[in-house]
């Protein structure tokens, strides 16, 4: 009976470490899957966040080994598929901004909410000049630049809710992953 | 505070291969991005576009239900804000529309006895296919949405999408369960035009601004504001005289630009016009019974040139 025990504590753990891997990833594809749904406010455009980024950001600044970069030039790619857009230019922008604030972690990673927002703040204006750069070179000069400025903002200002959010989704991944280590008596 | 694993031999490599894939996957979007300036007017990529449209249809149904419930709530709350000037309004639209119908029937009556009279040939069948907008791109880039019906339903590339009030864009991508349209205010839209009471043609091109201009407008033609825009139907794929806009600017350069009668913002139900493609004679597939008919009438030609 005790074997039987061990092996479903075995599933849990492996299941546990399954969702350590992939919850930053689900989390980003469902934020694209909001970007991309049809949602009108009384007939007006409402730029809507640039939600994948916000997901980035967090587990690139809480544990990038979460949010390698593989998985962020997915996510951009899809995201240049769901919308219809040219490709390479999500990925592109996503990459670059990426590549810039990882380097800099330490100075975001531990340093209270309002310092990270900083830092979000931060890796919104390089996304949201990458993706200019990127589509100068994919369209020519006929970029919508006070929508793409508007979606930075609201990305930005929304930010803290989401951040909340992610945060207690780290918690509990993070007592999936120890739940695996104990049982493997590992430590990545 | 060291981090937990960052003390191995080999972590300067380990953080070498990220840079690496790092450096290479920008280089790639790089590459991607290059391939579709290039690829101007035609869309790079159509087969995997179709693909993810296809996989992604199932989820964004899922995602689009809970927010199209949060929006007719929406709506509901807005139409009962203002809902006796409202009735008043549709009142007198209703009242302008019946004057309308009458004469439109009479029209048509009388269009009907004129084709029967010249015995006109080739008009279309046009047959309407309505479905639903389940996810949208109004970005800074592209303006396109996702249909949850494709070739399965008879969708197929270059058809036009209308919503109640007037033309909303055409089909660039069918899947087998989903299609992409192109909106008219998108940079790479491009729609043959023609205006009510003149027979000139113009090109409507989108440019992602809210109101798409008039390029290439022949025989010198100014169209006066308000003049209203129809599709010419001169690509042998969109049908002629769809309703886009009227003409609300023009500079002093001459620069045109529409209004469209669709609000893009708030498309939800569309139709799809689907209509059967005109084959150029010389493309015609040449068939065999015909040409075994030929050749008995000839051997009988033959026969009574010999006899």
């Amino acid at each position: 009976m005790s074997s039987g025990v061990t092996r479903l504590s075995s599933v849990a753990a492996r299941a546990g470490l399954i969702a350590w891997i992939g919850v930053p990833t689900l989390v980003s594809l469902i934020g694209l899957l909001i970007y991309v749904a049809p949602f009108h406010l009384l007939g007006i455009l409402i730029p809507m966040p640039l939600f994948p980024l916000m997901a980035i950001f967090f587990w690139a600044m809480a544990r990038s080994k979460m949010m390698p970069p593989i998985v962020v030039f997915a996510i951009g790619l899809i995201q240049d598929l769901l919308t219809g857009g040219p490709l390479g230019l999500w990925s592109f922008s996503y990459l670059f901004a990426y590549a810039i604030m990882t380097t800099q972690s330490d100075a975001f990673s531990g340093r209270g909410s309002s310092m990270l927002w900083a830092g979000f703040g931060l890796m919104v204006i390089l996304t949201v000049f990458a993706a200019a750069f990127a589509g100068v070179i994919a369209m020519g000069w006929q970029v919508d630049s006070i929508h793409l400025l508007a979606q930075g903002m609201i990305t930005f200002l929304l930010y803290p809710l989401f951040g909340r959010f992610y945060r207690r989704l780290q918690r509990m991944t993070q007592q999936a992953r120890r739940l695996y280590d104990f049982h493997h008596g590992s430590v990545i | 505070m060291a981090k937990r694993g960052s003390s191995g031999p080999f972590d300067w490599l380990r953080g070498f291969g990220t840079r690496a894939s790092l450096l290479l996957l920008l280089l790639v979007s790089l590459a991607l991005l290059v391939v579709s300036r290039t690829s101007e007017g035609e869309m790079p990529f159509k087969g995997l576009r179709r693909v993810v449209d296809d996989i992604a249809k199932p989820p964004m149904q899922l995602i689009e239900w809970p927010l199209s419930g949060i929006q007719k709530l929406n709506e509901r709350i807005a139409a009962h804000w203002n809902a006796s000037q409202r009735v008043l309004e549709l009142e007198r639209e209703n009242r302008t529309l019946r004057q309308w119908e009458s004469l439109s029937h009479a029209l048509h009556a009388k269009i009907l006895r004129y084709e029967k009279l010249l015995n006109i040939q080739g008009e279309d069948q046009i047959r309407v296919l309505s479905t639903r907008l389940i996810s949208e791109s109004r970005g800074p880039f592209v303006r396109s949405a996702l249909l949850r019906a494709g070739s399965s339903s008879g969708v197929a590339e270059g058809q036009a999408v209308v919503d109640p009030d007037g033309m909303v864009g055409r089909i660039v991508t069918v899947g087998k369960y989903s299609s992409r349209v192109l909106m008219l205010t998108d940079l790479n839209s491009r729609v043959p035009v023609t205006f009510e009471g003149n027979t000139s043609r113009a090109i409507l091109a989108g440019d992602n601004a809210k109101h798409p201009k008039l390029i290439y407008i022949n025989n010198g033609f100014v169209p006066a504001i308000s003049t209203r825009v129809l599709t010419s139907g001169d690509d042998g794929i969109l049908p002629s005289g769809l309703m886009i806009g009227k003409v609300v600017e023009i500079d002093e350069q001459h620069n045109v630009r529409v209004q469209l009668f669709a609000n893009l913002n708030s498309v939800d139900y569309v139709q799809v016009l689907t209509r059967p493609l005109v084959i150029p004679p010389e493309q015609e597939p040449v068939e065999s019974p015909a040409a075994s008919e030929v050749s008995v009438h000839g051997d009988h030609l033959l026969q009574g040139l010999s006899q």
